[in-house]
């Protein structure tokens, strides 16, 4: 057999195909042309903005309006550019020397949080009062984005106790009523543990199915996300759902888990169902869904909607 | 005269019968009128002649009407091949990299009947950068050639070297002499072979179906584009800027889909599920380097569209598979919705192919869904296939062609209960007695191939793979030959291993593009229609198209009109595609899948059902953008999965069914991507994402926005969908001339509805919505109505024609006879 010729780098030698002079280098193109010139009034311009106005138009608008103190991350937001909170931090430093601005007072809570006034609208000793209780809104407001961000619930209990609040003399829900903190709700998981949530960034459905998983009493997870699947779309559920990692259940406990929840006579309308080609396991709800409907729709995810892209 | 955006305003015309091969024409200096020849190239004045149809197909269908006649065959000299981009093509909006292919279709059973194939890509709006609407290649080449077109220069040039080459081999060479910036669209042996099941391809995984063996019939091998020009867009850049970003936010992913696949704590309702957002965190284009997080990918971050659809993970075998093999997922010229998945696998590199691999969807099994035990983990066979599939050019005809191979592969004659007519006992000898049919108990192959055919097939199959494939000894069939003597289900293909599945896949790309065509498709045809059984090659077989086989095999027919593996055909043997299998579409689906010559391709409907709202939001959100069509119920079933769930028709079903053939016709003229659109859904909600349009509603004007900002026109919505009627109704009179009837109701639009669309005594078939057939009568009468088409025959009526500006095809029709 004859051996293949190879190159310096030991490659099997091929053919060259086509020219061997180099190709033309890519050609640079406008692909694009306009016919109109935009009209004048659509010309974006950021407008000119006085900063240290904006910021004392802000406070006082918002101890007359709302009676509330003002965070320094809301002074940071009316600061255009790119280093906001430098100009936010220099605005204030003139305003101090300004007698036009003699009214914009500060309060620096005991945790080290700023927060601003106008002694227009808000007293020195109402500001000093209310101080606490922004710091525990602000507290309470940073924890709990941060943790929805990351898809996690964060308990209410422990968070009070870290602020050194009493939950008794300020409601959870409360918070909700500031303007600045309506995305900040709460979910009670079956245990009776009470959980924070924001809504800005998790759903509240989702908030409910992690409620479930801090139950730890996986079979009620189970049961409670197939009725709410059977009732909502309604579908059948594919039991690979629950290995999703919020559900938090592993591989090797999925079989067990599952035939658990199917013994247990609460949640006896939940009904299981294989797939004859794939092996699929199903779970639904005769509540909602009745079986034949459910094993179409089961037949339709796992071999009719492959079967045509 | 008016001056317009999106049109350049040129139609390159090449007429391959009358073209010196070298010879460049500068189609500005040399061509001094349109129309007017030069080494048979001219160009048309694309206002004057094609404005009312758009561009891209509509375009193409009024060159078949004006320049074919009613006896014009696919493979004819005298059918035209139209290249047509819209005015939008290439303008940056959204998903404008398409080009449609419009032809005389070869693998309709009538290939005098018209239809198109389209391609994504960059070919389409480099073509528009080159200057030019639309390319029309008429006649055809003493010797194979190709086209190179750099903007105003064109020439016919030799392509002998290229010839019995694959694509790859002849984009390779292409780019070579026009330089990486070019863009190629060529066929494989496929196309030249003939096979009427073979595409046009271009950038790798983008193909047309269906025209390649049009390219071939005139000795077309490609054609090279290289366009440094600029569309002209109407609109300012301000107001354009704006209009991009605001369709941005409200695109989803692939298939429409507006919620994620997977249950993600970002979307604002806990909805997730039933689409092609299949992005998450933790989710990897495993084989990039280094590796990317597709990550959370939230409805209104804008620089995460492209991250959404993470097909490798959905199409490929999922965890530890298709995200592991997954490079990226990369798509059009224009378009931010990312759906052609880019793969990695080392392992094809001991078949002869690289490990980098790219295709989508039905794409990535065009041959290796012939297996009969499909390899572990499926990726590496989908790849391979990938890699021969598309260099020979074989079209996969939504998975019918395979369907069809493995049919013919497979199955046995033996009559049985079921099929007593497929072998008749008896026939009659040359006296008139009966005798026992020497036919029984023949496999498809005994009874139709030749006997010279049998043996190279069951005898000497390693020698009939071109190189380089003969090296790896595809020995399948040699080891496990048919044999008569022994039962049907002793005769069944025995367990294989994996590694000689594989090389399987060489030999079936051969087969499929033709290589032992001895006499071709339309030869063997010819000699099986006049009663010559085993008479064909295997190849030639196959290439000739599921509809003119089924009519030679009546085994076929049966199967593809009863076989309940979900790729039914239609009666009229082209497959169905996103018909009543689909949760919720029933009338809709069966009404679009009866109206076209090859599958429908609309995804106006599927994608606005797949969006993953579910049937109230989905019929809420229609109601408030459509309303004014005059809805009377529900447009979407609530359920359709039984029988029983299929409401009756109504008004809303008929205008969902016409809004989704209208926008579907104008997408593929103007050019914009109908695998994604429409916008009629929106992933964002109300409350928390200030959706100003309400819950996930979309926008039903984007179409026609986006067509006056580029040609400065100011159509209103519905002017801009009487386009997309005159584009239907231009396709009817195409098929009234060609079929010589006026009755196409009857004779095409019923003719496309099966059986299996209705229930058989009561008797439930998995996969579809069944639906009533006195339900069906009246939903193609509410169809018709919504065209202003005759209920009786289905024609466009004068009065219609008339109000489309079409008198002068009703006065045609009319001398013919075939207007109501």
């Amino acid at each position: 057999m004859q051996e293949e010729e190879k190159t310096a780098a030991g490659e099997p030698k091929r053919d060259l195909i086509g020219p061997t002079e180099p190709p033309a280098p890519p050609v640079t193109k406008v692909n694009i042309v306009f016919m109109s010139e935009p009209p004048i009034e659509a010309v974006e311009e950021i407008p000119a903005v006085d900063l240290k106005e904006a910021i004392a138009e802000r406070i006082r608008t918002d101890c007359k309006e709302l009676a509330i103190l003002v965070s320094e991350g809301t002074l940071v937001g009316l600061a255009p550019g790119d280093q906001p909170h430098e100009a936010v931090s220099a605005a204030l430093a003139e305003m101090t020397k300004n007698p036009e601005y003699a009214d914009i007072k500060a309060v620096t809570t005991a945790s080290g949080l700023v927060f601003f006034y106008s002694e227009r609208h808000i007293k020195v000793a109402e500001a000093a009062a209310k101080s606490l209780l922004e710091e525990v809104k602000f507290r309470i407001g940073e924890k709990v984005r941060v943790d929805s961000k990351e898809e996690l619930l964060t308990p209410v209990d422990p968070l009070y106790e870290d602020i050194g609040w009493d939950r008794s003399a300020y409601s959870p829900d409360e918070i909700r009523k500031d303007p600045r903190y309506e995305d900040i709700k709460t979910v009670t998981a079956a245990t009776g543990e009470m959980f924070f949530y924001s809504t800005r960034h998790m759903s509240d459905y989702f908030a409910l199915v992690l409620a479930r998983v801090a139950s730890k009493d996986v079979c009620i997870l189970i049961a409670e996300t197939v009725r709410d699947e059977s009732r909502i779309y309604p579908r059948p559920t594919c039991v690979m759902l629950f290995l999703e990692k919020v559900f938090g259940v592993k591989e090797e406990d999925l079989e067990s888990v599952v035939r658990k929840t199917l013994e247990r006579p609460e949640f006896r309308d939940i009904k299981a169902m294989i797939h004859p080609v794939t092996g699929a396991v199903y779970l639904y709800s005769d509540k909602y869904l009745d079986g034949e409907r459910a094993f179409m729709k089961m037949d339709y995810e796992e071999v009719i909607r492959p079967a045509n892209p | 005269m008016a001056v317009y955006g999106g049109w350049t305003g040129k139609v390159l015309r090449v007429d391959l019968s009358n073209a010196a091969i070298g010879v460049e024409v500068d189609t500005t200096k040399q061509l001094t009128a349109f129309d007017a020849p030069v080494n048979g190239i001219s160009k048309v004045d694309t206002i004057a002649k094609y404005k009312d149809y758009l561009g891209g197909l509509g375009l193409g269908l009024k060159v078949l009407w004006d320049e074919t006649t009613a006896t014009t065959k696919a493979f004819d000299v005298g059918n035209k091949l139209v290249f047509g981009v819209g005015p939008l093509t290439g303008s940056g909006t959204p998903l404008s990299g398409r080009v449609t292919i419009t032809s005389l279709w070869p693998a309709h059973l009538n290939d005098s009947l018209a239809a198109s194939g389209h391609m994504g890509g960059h070919w389409g709006p480099e073509l528009k950068y080159a200057g030019w609407d639309a390319v029309i290649v008429q006649g055809k080449a003493s010797k194979p050639v190709w086209i190179q077109i750099v903007n105003d220069k064109v020439t016919v040039m030799d392509a002998g070297n290229m010839w019995g080459n694959g694509i790859y081999r002849a984009t390779s060479d292409i780019m070579d002499i026009m330089g990486p910036s070019a863009h190629v669209a060529a066929i494989g042996q496929a196309g030249e072979n003939l096979s009427r099941l073979a595409c046009c391809m271009t950038g790798r995984s983008h193909s047309a179906g269906g025209v390649g063996g049009v390219m071939g019939s005139k000795n077309l091998k490609a054609i090279g584009v290289l366009g440094t020009g600029a569309v002209k867009i109407a609109t300012d850049k301000v107001t354009w800027k704006a209009l991009v970003k605001y369709q941005h936010t409200n695109l989803g992913a692939n298939s429409g889909g507006v919620i994620p696949n997977t249950f993600q704590s970002w979307q604002p309702d806990g909805l997730f599920g039933g689409t092609r957002w299949t992005a998450a965190k933790g989710r990897y284009w495993g084989a990039a380097t280094p590796p990317v997080d597709t990550g959370d990918c939230t409805s209104t971050d804008m620089n995460s569209i492209g991250l959404r659809t993470h097909k490798g993970f959905a199409d490929h075998g999922g965890a530890g598979i298709g995200d592991k093999h997954t490079v990226k997922i990369g798509g059009c010229h224009g378009c931010p919705i990312r759906c052609h998945i880019y793969t990695d696998c080392p392992q094809l590199e001991q078949y002869g192919v690289s490990r980098y691999q790219v295709n989508t969807c039905s794409g990535n099994s065009i041959l290796s869904s012939h297996l009969t035990k499909a390899p572990t983990p499926s990726i590496y066979g989908s790849q391979l296939s990938v890699a021969i599939g598309d260099d020979y050019g074989c079209w996969r005809d939504y998975g019918l062609a395979a369907g069809v191979f493995n049919f013919m592969y497979k199955t046995k004659a033996f009559p049985d209960a079921a099929h007593p007519t497929w072998t008749p006992a008896t026939v009659k000898d040359a006296n008139g007695n009966d005798i026992p049919n020497p036919v029984i108990g023949m496999s498809l192959w005994d009874k139709y191939l030749s006997a010279a055919e049998r043996t190279r097939l069951t005898t000497n199959i390693a020698a009939t793979i071109p190189a380089p494939w003969k090296l790896l000894n595809p020995d399948h069939i040699a080891k496990y030959p048919y044999d008569p003597a022994k039962t049907a289900a002793q005769n069944q293909p025995p367990a294989q291993t994996k590694d000689s599945d594989l090389r399987f896949i060489p030999w079936l790309g051969a087969e499929w593009a033709g290589n032992k065509m001895v006499d071709g498709t339309i030869a063997t045809w010819e000699k099986i229609q006049a009663g010559g059984t085993q008479s064909a090659t295997l190849g030639a077989l196959i290439s000739m198209g599921a509809g003119r086989l089924a009519t030679l095999v009546p085994e076929l027919e049966y199967e593809l009109l009863n076989n309940k593996n979900n790729t039914n055909a239609l009666t009229t043997s082209f497959i169905k595609h996103h018909s009543t299998e689909q949760a919720g579409a029933g009338y809709v689906a069966a009404l679009i899948n009866m109206m076209f010559n090859r599958d429908p391709q609309c995804h106006t409907h599927s994608n606005y059902l797949g969006n993953g709202l579910g049937p109230d939001r989905q019929n809420a959100i229609f109601a408030k953008l459509f309303a004014a069509d005059g809805l009377d119920g529900p447009a979407i079933d609530p359920d359709s999965f039984l029988a029983a769930d299929t409401g009756p028709m109504n008004k809303s079903k008929a205008v969902f069914a016409k809004l989704s053939l209208v926008y579907l016709e104008l997408h593929n003229s103007s050019t914009i991507c109908n695998y994604t659109l429409p916008g009629w859904a929106s992933p964002l909600n109300a409350a928390r994402d200030k959706n100003p349009n309400g819950d996930y509603v979309g926008d039903s004007d984007l179409d026609v926005r986006y067509h006056n900002a580029v040609t400065g026109e100011n159509l209103t919505r519905q002017q801009y969908e009487d386009i997309g009627i005159r584009i239907l109704s231009l396709t009817r009179a195409l098929n009234a001339r060609a079929m010589n009837t006026k009755e196409q109701r009857i004779l095409h639009d019923k003719k496309a509805i099966p059986s299996w669309y209705f229930a058989t005594n009561g008797v439930w078939k998995s996969g579809i919505c069944q639906i009533d057939p006195a339900q069906m009568e009246i939903a193609i009468d509410m169809l018709y109505a919504e065209f202003g088409w005759d209920k009786a025959t289905g024609m466009p009526t004068r009065a219609t024609f008339e109000r489309l500006g079409m008198k002068a095809i009703a006065d045609d029709l009319a001398a013919k006879g075939l207007l109501p």
